[in-house]
Order: C-alpha cells, then structure tokens, then sequence
C-alpha cells in the first residue's frame, strides 16, 4: 500500500484490523435486531387484517400531513406531464382524428337508435309504474397519490370528510369504474383500486348477464369468479356492475372481458395510468340505508302508542321492492 | 462536522424515492411498478455502501411510512425494506474477489426475497393465491430499476471521503 493510499482512507482499514474480533457478537446483534424488527413487521400485517381503529388513527394523520406535501409536488410536475401528453398527442393527431371521424359516423347511427330506445323506455316505464332510480350527487377530485406497487393499488384523493366523501363510496373515471373510497380523513380520502387483491365488485356480463364477481389479484386483469358454470360469456363482452350486495349502484361501466391466455379476465375501462381527476359518487350503500330505515321504524313503532310490535320491512338483498310494487334499484 | 452534515443524506435521500413512487406520474403500468420499487433498491444501496446510516429501526420506519401512504397493510413495506437491508449487509460481508457477477447475484437473490415476501404477505393478509405473473414482473422491475436508482445515488454517495482502494462496490464506509 502506498504512502498516498493509506492516507487518503480515513479510517476504514484501520477498523478492519479489530474487526475480526468484533464481527460476530456485532452481527449477532445485527441479527437479533433485524429478527426482532421482522417479527413486530408480521405482528403489523396480522393487526391491520383485524383494521384496530388506533390504526386508522394513525393512518388518517399520516395522510392528512402527507396530503398538503403530496399535492404541491403534483401541483409542480403537472406541467411537465402536461407537455409529456401533449407531445403525444401531437404525434397521433392524424390518426385520431380519422378514428373520429369514422366514431362519429357510428355514433350518428346509434343515436337515433337510442333515441327511440329511449322513448320506448319512457313509454314502458310509465306502464308499469317503474320508480325511477335517484340520481347520484359527486364530487370531483384530484389523485394526489397512486400506488401502482407491487403489493397494494391505491390512490390518495385530495378531498376527505369535509367534502362528504365516506368509505364506500364509488369512484369513476370518465372510462369507467376505478374503485371505492375506504379511508376518509379531513382533507384527504384513501381509494382501493379495482385491481387490489382485496377489491370484490360483483358485476355482471356481456348479454347474458351473467353474475360474477370481479376480483382484484394485484395485475392489470382482474379475475372473474363465482360465474356460474353455464354462462355464456367471450372475450368483448361489457361488464357493468351488478349492484348485488348493495356496496355499488347498478349499471356503473366496469370494463371488457378479455382473454389473457387461456383464461377470462376483466380489462378495466378506467385508464389507471392516466388517473388524474375522479368522479366520487355520494352512493349510500345499500345495507347502511337499509339499516338506517330500520332503525327509523323500529323507533317510530316504540315512540306510537298502541304499536304491538316494531315493523321489520321484507326485501330480497339487492333488489328491494318498492310500495308501488315496481323495481327500485 | 462534514460527516455530521452528510450522515441524514441516505434517509432524505430514500425518502424523496419515497415521494417520487407514490406522486402519480402518469406512466405506464410498469413504470409504476418500478417506481414504487425504487425505495427499496435505496435502501438495498444504503445497506451496502454506508449500513452506520442506514440502520435497522431506520428501515422499519421508512417501510412503515410506504407502508401507510401506499395504504397497505402495515408491515409489509417494512418486512420487504428489512429483507433488502439484510441482503445488502449479507453483500457487504462478502469476501473478495466482488466481481459484477457474484454482486449481481447478491442484488438479484435480495429483490427476488424482498418482492416474493412483500407480495406473499400481501396475498396472505387478502387470503388470496399469489399471482405469478405480477411477481415476476415486480422482481424483473426492481432488478432493471437498480443501476438507475444506483447511479442516482452514487453521486450522493461521492459526497463523503472516498477509499479509492478498496473495490467499488463497497467504496464508502
């Protein structure tokens, strides 16, 4: 080793000297730590499957402090990913445009036809007393996060509990369905993906209908499962959600049936990697509503005298019946 | 007082991987993949290069925050930080000759058990099938993402006194 060597390196080959020595009681600590550190990690994982409220406490504040930093930095790349998408667009302009064209022509056609599928609609509707269905109040807002991790699809919204998000709510793209809110804190709502291991949606698909539910598995193609075994379904086929379960409403576009090898999965509508403002459906679900207005007649039952016992109302899951008989949802 | 200054370095460093996998850039779904990825390749980085400031509780933390911004459920992140840091002290240790293959190994072995374990838990914790193809995609991300995150932070790492003798791979510390 020269003499310029020795002296350029601060300390490193002096502690290697000793390090012999102290290498193994070292690591072995090195190792307790670690140890000890995976095992509070697998104790982490285990709690928040039972979601102890301490936890989302945690979480909500987390976000909420995170949110602010999180928007500023998209609020500074927005033009630069502005420029990237307008870049593109200006490549594919010509093509577009011929696509256009030749959409609108289609279009065209289909509107007369929904036009008069429409008055046929109204005309039916008016016969058998249908109750119309309640148009969804939203909120648009914009992802400040998104999680296209290897473990977990999430995003973060910039809007939470002030606005009125609550979890469960149903968020869209102006393609499709994107996924639920699950947590709300002030400012700033947590949504899980479609494609999240955790996120079930039942749907149903293509002409048939057939009834399935959607599953998430982490990859771009969720799986279809419980289908039944005689359904008709291929690959194009649209799938919409079903509104079985009452977590979702009914008809909201989910996306296609594809063929991913030699199996049949579901392409989502919603463009996740072009995710920038979504649509947040102030949908009550369903078992909440219900719940609430069997509350409401169980207290109004007590609070009338000569009631002999509260009224409990009769429905099928999903698909109430309304007083006038017709079909609600 | 010059190492005091640069000794948060590593964490900030891993942390604005942190900010820069979860701002939704609006790539790809790949490029999402790799993004998110990137934190742990610092901290594989980190571990190798300079393991006094990239200690254990350190990695735990960091893979609590990803875990909580990500909105998984906590603890994976952590568990997949600490098998990277792990791997990279396992690097470190590693006695001569470092040449590229044997440190490719050492790299590619610590992704692979970082991501199959991160992904593991999360299919476990969903009580789900791991799905094969989204894994394999993840680890070849982390693999490929590496040199970038690498090169980054070599220049961050070019900050502190260097030891030209000893090999480049664990230059530094």
């Amino acid at each position: 080793m020269t003499h310029e060597t020795s002296e350029l390196q601060p300390d490193t080959f002096r502690r290697d000297s000793w390090q012999p020595l102290l290498g193994a009681p070292r690591r072995a600590a090195d190792g307790v730590v670690f140890g000890a550190l995976i095992g509070v990690s697998l104790c982490l994982v285990v709690a928040s499957r039972f979601d102890p409220p301490v936890l989302g406490l945690v979480r909500q504040a987390v976000q909420d402090a995170a949110s602010p930093v999180l928007r500023l930095v998209t609020g500074a790349i927005a033009p630069l990913l502005n420029a990237r998408r307008m870049i593109a667009e200006w490549q594919s302009i010509a093509d577009e445009r011929n696509r256009l064209r030749d959409e609108n022509e289609r279009l065209l056609g289909w509107q007369a036809r929904a036009q008069a599928l429409e008055r046929q609609n109204v005309a039916l509707a008016d016969v058998a007393h249908l109750v119309e269905e309640p148009k969804l109040a939203f909120v648009t807002a914009r992802i400040v996060s998104g999680s296209g991790g290897p473990f977990v699809r999430a995003a973060l919204l910039d809007a939470g509990r002030e606005t009125g998000l609550q979890p469960g709510h149903p968020v869209m793209s102006a393609q499709g369905l994107v996924g639920r809110v699950i947590t709300t804190g002030r400012t700033s709502a947590r949504i899980l993906l479609l494609t999240d291991y955790n996120s079930r949606i039942p749907v149903v698909i293509g002409r048939s209908a057939a009834r399935a539910v959607m599953q998430g598995d982490n990859g771009p193609y969720p799986r279809i499962a419980y289908l039944p075994p005689d359904s008709q379904i291929g690959p194009g086929d649209d799938v919409f959600t079903s509104g079985v379960g009452g977590v979702f409403p009914r008809g909201l576009r989910v996306g296609t049936v594809v063929d991913v090898g030699d199996q049949l999965r579901i392409e989502p509508a919603a463009r996740f990697d072009r995710l920038d403002y979504v649509s947040v459906l102030f949908y009550e679900q369903l078992s909440a509503s219900l719940l609430d207005e069997e509350r409401s007649i169980e207290a109004r039952a007590v609070r009338r005298p000569g009631t002999a016992s509260p009224v409990t109302p009769s429905f099928s899951p999903g698909w109430p019946t309304s007083a006038e008989g017709g079909i609600a949802r | 007082m010059r190492q005091m200054l640069l000794a948060p370095l590593p964490l900030l460093a891993t942390l604005a991987l942190v900010v820069a996998a979860i701002v939704p850039w609006g790539g790809p779904d790949w490029s999402e993949t790799a993004l998110t990825l990137m934190p742990i390749g610092a901290i594989y980085f980190w571990s190798v290069r300079r393991p006094h400031l990239m200690p254990a509780a350190l990695v735990f933390l960091i893979g609590c925050v990803l875990d909580v911004l990500m909105h998984g459920p906590l603890g994976i992140w952590a568990v997949a930080g600490l098998v990277a840091a792990l791997g990279g002290r396992t690097a470190r240790r590693a006695r001569p000759p470092f040449g590229v293959v044997r440190s490719a190994t050492h790299l590619i072995t610590t992704m692979a058990a970082a991501t199959t374990i991160g992904s593991g838990l999360q299919a476990l914790s969903a009580w789900q099938s791991m799905t094969v193809m989204p894994l394999v995609f993840a680890i070849t991300a982390s693999i490929v993402t590496y040199p970038l995150v690498a090169g980054l932070l070599s220049l961050l790492d070019a900050l502190w006194p260097a030891a030209p003798d000893r090999p480049l791979f664990l230059r530094g510390d």
